[in-house]
């Protein structure tokens, strides 16, 4: 699991935060980039394709978009700042090494345009910042801690599932998020459902809001002042739709949303004017040690 | 391996035969961790494999199907003590949705999306800008154009 120590990757941005959420972008590329890891950009990089959506029309066609993405350019390891676009890819990648017939597909299609295929490793950024020695090397960073904010960890589901694919912390006990925040000063608060997912997925409008009603009620129940994830989907669910919720239903939560980059960012001295907090949707002003 | 939604099972037929039928126990287990079970009240994976398994699955096809309520949160494939992945078993039905143009819109849509400019959504004007300002690469793929040939015929 600590294996994504490489300090050179190729970054993999995938659709929502490059068309939508342009300021978590900008969070990870810079802590990446502020501790030493050098980031390569390939504009041929499509869509993974997303593993709920574009998969749910055919899985044929997820596969060979996917291996597409995969055999671009080599072996040289690929960060992604989407826990769906690592998993997506991953999973793609587990399928062409074991499954001859659907790996002669794809070797086929992508013989058309000049490429073989390639299956280099693909992680999530987080799993980059808990890479062996990375820890220290935040905490030895960190100029301005967040002591005392409580925070509510949400991990979502493609962050480490499918295990067999992506092998990363536990698959559904995951802790790295927790240790971040930890070594920036901030507190997990536990809290009840913390491993469920936020609902953002499901293409049914109720049961999508249940689900995030529930986690939300949960995490103010514990006393969170702030919710940290590091997943755009996710982020769009708790941020967006915690605004639609609590005007359709008069809820006050209230949870401002931060992605652990941008928490990471300012922990490390950002400053916290050119974040781009400003696009949240709930309000991030009021939260002690950012604001 | 595989069981289901590999390229050359993907109707409903061959679904319903063989290698699941073998594996299901029937325990529950996937019920039991799944959360559009528990934030819904029609959708239950085992029912859903058991269906399948009994080839009377038929009206899991389908734009009004719960099978759009599944959150593809992978838990019941971590957890089948079998190896069914019930997961893999809620794809293949919404592949066979699609192909039978019986899908929530926002399949074909960012579908078509993907297609033809390698990103799903859509790159408003305001978010370039920001791009920009942010010193962020622009947001279009230079892979728009070559993934329609990769696609279709099976
Ligand atoms: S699919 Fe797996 S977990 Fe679900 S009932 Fe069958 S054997 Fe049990
Ligand atoms: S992947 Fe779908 S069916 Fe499986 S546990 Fe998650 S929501 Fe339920």
């Amino acid at each position: 699991m600590s294996d994504a120590s490489p300090s050179a990757y190729r970054f993999f941005p995938g659709c929502l935060a490059r068309t939508k959420l342009p300021h978590i972008e900008l969070s990870v590329r810079r802590c990446l980039e502020d501790l030493g890891v050098s980031l390569r950009d390939d504009a041929r990089f499509t869509c993974c394709p997303d593993p709920v959506v574009f998969k749910s029309s055919s899985r044929n066609d997820w596969l060979r978009i996917a291996a597409r993405n995969l055999s671009l350019d080599g072996e040289t390891p690929i960060v992604t700042l989407c826990p769906g676009c690592a998993s997506s890819l991953s999973e793609a990648g587990l399928v062409l090494s074991e499954d001859r017939g659907a790996r002669e597909d794809a070797a086929g299609r992508l013989d058309e345009l000049g490429l073989q295929i390639g299956l280099p490793p693909v992680f999530h950024f987080l799993r980059v910042l808990s890479a062996d020695g990375r820890m220290d090397e935040i905490e030895s960073k960190v100029t301005r801690r967040l002591d005392g904010l409580k925070v509510a960890c949400h991990y979502g589901c493609h962050l480490t599932r499918p295990s067999g694919a992506v092998g990363f912390d536990d698959p559904e006990k995951p802790e790295c998020l927790d240790k971040l925040v930890a070594v920036l000063g901030a507190e997990a608060v536990p809290y009840e459902d913390k491993y469920l997912c936020c609902g953002r997925p499901s293409l049914d409008e109720a049961t999508s809001a249940g689900m995030l009603e529930h986690k939300l009620a949960a995490m103010k129940a514990a006393g969170a002042e702030a919710i940290v994830l590091a997943c755009p989907f996710c982020f769009e669910q708790f941020d967006v739709g915690q605004m639609l919720l609590q005007r359709k239903t008069g809820a006050e939560f209230n949870l401002p949303v931060f992605y652990l980059s941008q928490l990471l960012c300012i922990a490390m001295g950002s400053d916290v004017g050119g974040l781009g907090l400003d696009m949240h949707k709930i309000k991030t002003g009021g939260v002690p040690g950012i604001g | 391996m595989y069981t289901v939604g590999s390229s050359t099972s993907e109707d409903i037929d061959s679904i319903g035969g063989r290698e699941l039928a073998r594996l299901c126990y029937s325990c529950g287990i996937c019920v039991g961790g799944c959360p559009a079970a528990r934030f819904s009240d029609d959708f239950n994976p085992r029912r859903i494999v058991l269906e399948i398994c009994l080839g009377i699955g038929r009206r899991l096809v389908g734009g009004g199907s719960p099978i759009w309520k599944c959150t593809t949160c992978y838990t019941c494939h971590e957890r089948c003590p079998a190896g069914v992945k019930p997961l893999d078993v809620v794809m293949a039905l919404r592949n066979i949705s699609f192909r039978e143009g019986a899908c929530p819109e926002s399949v074909s849509v960012i579908r078509k999306n993907v297609l033809d400019d390698g990103v799903a959504g859509t790159v408003t004007r305001r978010a370039a800008e920001i791009r920009q300002k942010m010193g962020l690469p622009p947001a279009e793929s230079d892979g728009r154009g070559e993934l329609e040939a990769l696609t279709g015929h099976e």
